[in-house]
């Protein structure tokens, strides 16, 4: 589905939103949703369908069976030993467990089969199926069974009806690339029926429009040239691959961050506010500091469902009771969480794509992140032994600007379509510079002409400055909206018009959104 | 609905109003310009003594000198040029003709290639919509081109593709909205080979060898498969534009315009297409004169003058206006002219006598073919020679009838096609140099 059609849709949807009787907006809501999707391919309908009903009727027999156990408990209240009541918390959990383990190996079943089938074959094989990835199905699966594991745990009540469960699964801004939403913060705003608040479609619209910013100004005009080198390396110098890595490190950002800015934005013209995905993570000061502002959602989802099963797991605990007998307490804490990065950072690599690169870019965040987690205590000591050094501003850049550099590296994985290119395109940077090209006309010559870099670094200053207000605490959208009539006016007018001016096209040059096809 | 909620709506719809303000104006000064076609434009839209308008793309400003035929005729003339050559931006500029005059005849200028859609020719609404007066015109303009194509919103915000990418850019769309000819002036004098003569006439005085062009042309021109419909939208357009002349009491007359002649026989459908227009102006009661098919004594081949392939010189202009200040005064008068011309394709065919130009294409294992136009009825011959990097020649093939060759061409080396008529030795042969002309013509093939 193109973007401005998406928009269009989105806006229609918003007026007959608040044209609706409020008892039936969230059923408006719903069909629209229905209706993108299937506009969008009508073979994810059935997926979609499957996936919603499954979890929902799973979720809800967990509830029944949690009911059941306490109804059962009260009827018994005294003549149960402890023993007895031991036992049928048990039996109660091992058939709760069955139901959830059956609805997951169900759902992820299902996405494993269409994302890593014909990958897999054609390792093998020359043999494809053609199967065909649904719009969004990573995204809604997690969130589906996200909601499956809180009514597991009884952390959320699960949802009775049908077609608001529906609703939270293909609530259609978020459908194509995220957030991944947590039903205890997402499920009763859709079905509340929200008052038209002028003030709040302004800032939804706002919103909407750096969002197209971010994507059809920056990240589709940097792609040509990220596509060029990346696709033929081999013609080029490592300082060209160099700045296709950067260029490419803001196309990802803005190619993705600005999707999310835009399907926030819609949904605040229904007056539903999504949780951030995005707090400009290149100002990250640490590779963890990074993922906590990348992909917030998928992250705390890792860390909810993932990392703390596992690193509190019995295998694990008793991994750290080991450690901890042979006297290194912080090694005993780290050594478990570090394995725990390394088991979430290959998923999320598998989770990109079953292809060797991805599987190699997970595993490098989540060592690094392992090895930070057991050098804790040497890092500590760094900073109390030079604590004025710490606390500088120099220091806080050095470390913004290593973190860049780590991420950077990753990158390499994350885009080449093999391992042995990433290895051999981060030689070349290093090793094989070809400086000259940096200077003979090649980066003119690469998709992008010097109008297009002018373009590219006017909007990647606004990004950065606007990025550094958001940095300092100022919510810009506040600050601007917030402007005299006039200087705001000219503001907005003088931003509308770059965008309007410089975006590009939905022709060859374009793309549709990078993670939508994850 | 309250009344702080009434203020805030007017007030995001007052904004909306400015936004689309800007826009606007952006569409009329942030765009680069044509400035022979403002100027012609504006000159036109001051004009109130048009007694004969020759409308068409470029080829009309360039080959039709409205002095001689004011002077010839006795008609005041003037040409009527469109910034390019879809037809809907014949339509709009006509329009804009019929605002302050009422011409006695209206001479419809096509080139064959160019009766199409606006998906042909994308650039006109571009370079004609600033231009254009009344909102009424605009929107006509605006719907008839992206109703075909589609693209409704590229083409409301023409300063999207069509910017002015520098101060002086802006500066002169600005200074020709406000002062079109003391700028286009100032302009003329950094303009060595042409001279804007008034009336909508640009003279080239520019003589150019058109050999290189030649050789290009039979690269960028071969058959790869393109096709020249002519689509029911033309016809239709085509009717309706002769209605509403018609309707102004204006005499109404398509005359196909001639380009090199290369560019007749270097595709297939070219001639077929033009016999298709012919035969549907004639079936739909359309006055229609194809110089194209003038016989040499009315009006002579006018190759030499050409000084790229559609375009002529100030001399060929004055050649091929007299020829048709001499058709517009015969029918004028009733006089029969069915004479003048060839009245099907494989008469005009028959009358090419040379060989327009020639060309080699590389196969497998070294071997090339030639190709060439020529009239129907002559038989070439060729000579291949090897030109070593330093000049030496090495003879292959002496002339024949032979068209195939084997070449293995070392780094360097040109492989030399000359082609001329068989039995005819004291011709000057065409020649092509392969790779030489080949990669040139390639490189350079989207300039056609």
């Amino acid at each position: 589905m193109s973007l401005s059609l998406l928009i269009a849709a989105s806006l229609l949807c918003a007026l007959l939103y608040y044209l609706c009787p409020a008892r039936m907006r969230w059923l408006l809501l719903l069909a629209a949703s229905l209706l993108i999707y299937a506009y969008a391919g009508l073979r994810g309908v059935p997926f979609i369908l499957l996936t919603s009903f499954s979890t929902w009727a799973s979720a809800l027999y967990l509830g029944k069976l949690s009911e059941a156990h306490r109804a059962w408990l009260k009827e018994h209240r005294g003549e149960l030993s402890a023993e007895e009541k031991k036992a049928a918390k048990a039996r109660s959990k091992a058939r709760r467990r069955l139901v959830m383990l059956c609805c997951l190996v169900l759902n992820f079943g299902i996405l494993a089969l269409l994302k890593y089938l014909d990958p897999l074959l054609s390792v093998w094989t020359s043999r494809s199926l053609g199967l065909l990835l649904p719009l969004g199905i990573s995204f809604y699966t997690f969130q589906s069974m996200g909601y499956l594991l809180d009514v597991y745990n009884e952390k959320t009540a699960p949802e009775r009806n049908p077609l608001r469960f529906l609703l939270f699964v293909s609530f259609f801004p978020q459908l194509i690339q995220g957030p991944i939403a947590r039903h205890d913060q997402l499920a009763a705003q859709l079905t509340e029926p929200h008052e038209f608040d002028l003030d709040a479609v302004e800032r939804g619209l706002l919103l909407m429009a750096w969002g197209f910013f971010k994507k059809k100004v920056i990240a589709d005009r940097a792609l040509p040239f990220v596509s060029e080198v990346f696709g033929n390396h081999h013609a080029y110098g490592g300082a060209v691959i160099a700045v296709a890595v950067l260029l490419y490190s803001l196309q990802q950002y803005c190619d993705f961050s600005g999707g999310i800015d835009l399907v926030t934005g819609i949904a605040e013209l229904f007056g539903i506010r999504l949780a951030p995905n995005f707090r400009r993570p290149y100002f990250a000061s640490s590779l963890g500091d990074f993922w906590r502002r990348w992909h917030i959602s998928l992250g705390s989802w890792m860390r909810d469902y993932v990392f703390y099963p596992f690193a509190l797991s019995r295998p694990m605990s008793a991994l750290g009771r080991a450690v901890r007998k042979s006297g290194n307490a912080h090694m005993a804490r780290a050594l478990p969480a570090a394995l725990g990065n390394i088991l979430v950072f290959f998923l999320v690599g598998i989770w990109h794509g079953a292809q060797i690169n991805y599987v190699l870019w997970g595993l490098y965040n989540g060592i690094i992140l392992a090895i930070s987690a057991l050098l804790e205590p040497a890092y500590k000591h760094f900073g109390e032994q030079h604590a004025a050094l710490s606390a500088s501003r120099g220091f806080a850049l050095f470390r913004i600007l290593r973190t860049f550099l780590i991420v950077n590296i990753g990158w390499y994985f994350d885009r080449c379509t093999r391992g042995a290119e990433a290895f051999l395109m981060l030689g070349k940077t290093f090793f094989q510079p070809g400086l000259v090209q940096l200077s003979d006309g090649t980066l003119l010559s690469l998709g992008l002409h010097s109008y297009d870099w002018r373009i590219l670094g006017i909007a990647t200053l606004l990004l950065f400055i606007v990025s550094v207000m958001g940095e300092r605490g100022t919510d810009v959208r506040s600050f601007v909206l917030g402007r005299k009539l006039p200087l705001r006016w000219l503001i907005l007018i003088c931003f509308l018009y770059f965008v309007v001016a410089t975006f590009v096209g939905e022709g060859t040059q374009s793309s549709g959104f990078m993670y939508a096809v994850f | 609905m309250n009344k702080s909620l009434l203020v805030k709506g007017l007030r995001l719809l007052g904004f909306a109003a400015v936004f689309l303000l800007v826009l606007i104006a952006a569409d009329f000064f942030l765009v680069d310009t044509d400035s022979v076609a403002a100027l012609t434009i504006r000159e036109m839209q001051q004009a109130d003594d048009i007694q004969l308008a020759i409308v068409g793309s470029s080829v009309v400003r360039d080959h039709f000198n409205e002095d001689m035929i004011t002077r010839e005729t006795g008609l005041s003339s003037f040409s009527v040029t469109a910034p390019g050559a879809g037809f809907q931006t014949f339509a709009a500029i006509t329009e804009e003709l019929y605002k302050k005059n009422t011409p006695e005849l209206l001479c419809l200028v096509l080139e064959p290639y160019n009766f199409n859609t606006a998906r042909e020719d994308p650039e006109p609404s571009y370079k004609l919509m600033p231009w254009l007066t009344g909102l009424g015109t605009r929107v006509r303009y605006y719907a008839a081109n992206a109703k075909i194509d589609g693209y409704w919103v590229d083409r409301a915000l023409i300063f999207r593709d069509f910017p002015a990418r520098s101060l002086s850019a802006f500066l002169k769309t600005v200074r020709m909205h406000i002062d079109p000819a003391g700028t286009f002036a100032e302009i003329q004098k950094g303009l060595e080979d042409v001279r804007y003569m008034g009336r909508g006439f640009l003279r080239h005085e520019k003589t150019s060898d058109l050999s290189d062009v030649i050789r290009q042309q039979m690269i960028a021109e071969r058959d790869e498969g393109y096709d020249f419909p002519l689509l029911p939208e033309s016809k239709e357009m085509l009717l309706a534009y002769r209605d509403s002349v018609e309707a102004h009491g204006t005499r109404f007359m398509v005359i196909i315009s001639d380009n090199h002649t290369t560019h007749a026989l270097a595709e297939p459908d070219y001639l077929r297409y033009m016999q298709h227009l012919m035969d549907f102006c004639r079936d739909n009661g359309i006055e229609c004169y194809n110089l194209y098919f003038a016989k040499e004594e009315f009006l002579p081949n006018l190759d030499s003058f050409f000084y790229d392939l559609y375009h002529m010189t100030g001399e060929g202009a004055d050649l091929e206006t007299a020829a048709f200040c001499r058709l517009l005064n015969a029918v004028c008068t009733g006089e029969d002219v069915s004479g003048w011309f060839y009245e099907k394709t494989w008469q005009y065919r028959e009358s090419i006598t040379w060989i327009t130009n020639a060309w080699v294409h590389p196969g497998e294992d070294g071997v090339f073919t030639v190709g060439c136009n020529t009239g129907s009825m002559v038989t070439p011959e060729y000579r291949f020679t090897r030109v070593a990097p330093d000049g030496t020649k090495t003879l292959l093939s002496d002339w024949s009838g032979e068209k195939t060759i084997r070449a293995d061409l070392e780094e360097g080396e040109n492989l030399l096609l000359e082609a001329r008529l068989a039995e005819h030795p004291e011709q000057d042969p065409v020649f092509f140099r392969y790779p030489a002309d080949y990669d040139y013509a390639l490189e350079h093939a989207d300039l056609y």
